[in-house]
């Protein structure tokens, strides 16, 4: 993204802290379509994911005037699309939704790599296998794949450390080629 | 001889595969393709972030966001939260299965009711639904017992759209294509007539 955006949408949460609702209108066309995108990689219920985003755009409102300039906008964005949707989590499974890296299994011998290749040229395969991943997993590959962070920023977004998030992608990757062999063979 | 890419290594690809790499890391992952010791893997995995990479977008570009409806949603409840702070009331304050339900059947009636045509109008910038009537509108409060399919038959019946609402006190403005003064207030006497969906019902 082009300093003058990141200048733009900055300049917009300074009119929205104003009380500007047309500026509150641009941020919100700016990212509605990606911070629902996002929320429902973790959510499947649309209703359930547009709520979330109301409330993600109500905070806006009422916070602008306390976004310091220290991150990105849409890095700010993100983390409270994060929390809200893993807040959201906890409360309809009714138990802890794993932040840290969870404990996981890969197994010495995986599926060989041509294999996982001819599975993962099955679109249908790759999205099976994504709903498949646990929900942080599936976050990260979103937020890495879809929205295109660096690990980095992803770390800003969910409040963790690089490595962390390094850690993560890689698991949910070694995950996917894993679920993606099995697929194949299940289908020959 | 070839050998698996070490993790580092599978970080560099998907990096370059993303976008986020480095002018560094662009190069190394460009030697581990081209290097005859890693290039069996390194193209492998390469294939492999890239059908990630599209399956993860594919499936994210597929979703239907709020989009207008959802803005409009929200300037409502905006609007309503400066009123409530002027007039020292909260909405927040209301029972929370209230609000859901004010909130909830406001966005099935709109949705119904083709109240999709929200856009920017007039100097101000105000929002405004498009073809609705200039004629009035009508301030309506349901009864809470009302069920969403009673009220849906009936602004469907009526030919009604939602123009603004639910207000804190749960109050829908409502307008008529094409209606006329007159009519309007045949209107408002058919709508006070349903006692059982309607509680108050005012000419605005």
């Amino acid at each position: 993204m082009s300093q003058s955006e990141e200048d733009r949408q900055r300049f917009l949460i300074a009119r929205i802290a104003a009380g500007d609702e047309k500026a509150f209108a641009a941020l919100y066309e700016t990212f509605e379509k990606r911070l629902f995108a996002f929320i429902r990689s973790k959510l499947n219920d649309p209703n359930e994911a547009a709520d979330i985003l109301h409330e993600i755009f109500m905070d806006v409102w009422r916070k602008a005037g306390k976004f310091e300039g220290r991150s990105k906008v849409s890095t700010w964005l993100m983390s409270i699309a994060f929390h809200k949707t893993v807040d959201r989590l906890r409360k309809k499974k009714g138990q802890h939704v794993a932040l840290d890296d969870e404990a996981f299994e890969i197994a010495d011998e995986g599926p060989g790599a041509a294999d996982i290749l001819q599975s993962a040229q099955e679109a249908a395969h790759v999205k099976t296998c994504l709903d498949k991943l646990p929900d942080v997993q599936r976050l990260v590959l979103h937020m890495a794949f879809f929205e295109e962070l660096s690990y980095a920023r992803i770390g800003e977004v969910m409040d963790r450390p690089e490595g962390t998030i390094k850690t993560r992608v890689y698991h949910a990757k070694q995950a996917m080629k894993k679920c993606l062999g099995l697929l194949l063979g299940e289908a020959a | 001889m070839t050998r698996d890419l070490t993790r580092e290594e599978e970080d560099w690809l998907a990096a370059a595969v993303i976008g986020t790499a480095s002018e560094e890391e662009k190069a190394v992952a460009a030697a581990l393709l081209a290097d005859e010791e890693t290039r069996e893997a390194a193209k492998a995995e390469e294939a492999f972030l890239k059908a990630l990479k599209s399956g993860v977008s594919e499936g994210a570009e597929d979703m239907m966001s709020p989009g207008a409806m959802g803005l409009q949603r929200l300037l409502r409840d905006i609007r309503a939260e400066k009123q409530d702070a002027g007039n020292g009331f909260s909405f927040a304050a209301l029972p929370k299965a209230g609000r859901a339900f004010a909130v909830a059947a406001s966005l099935a009636l709109a949705v119904i009711t083709g109240f999709t045509a929200a856009r920017i109008t007039g100097e101000e910038g105000s929002y405004r639904t498009a073809g609705l009537s200039e004629a009035g509108t009508l301030q309506v409060i349901f009864e809470p017992s009302a069920a969403e399919g009673e009220i849906r038959a009936l602004l469907l019946e009526h030919d009604l759209e939602i123009v603004e609402g639910p207000s804190a006190l749960g109050v829908y403005r409502l307008a008529q294509r094409g209606a006329q003064a007159q009519a309007l207030e045949e209107l408002r006497a058919v709508l006070a007539a349903k006692e059982t969906l309607i509680q108050s019902v005012e000419i605005e």
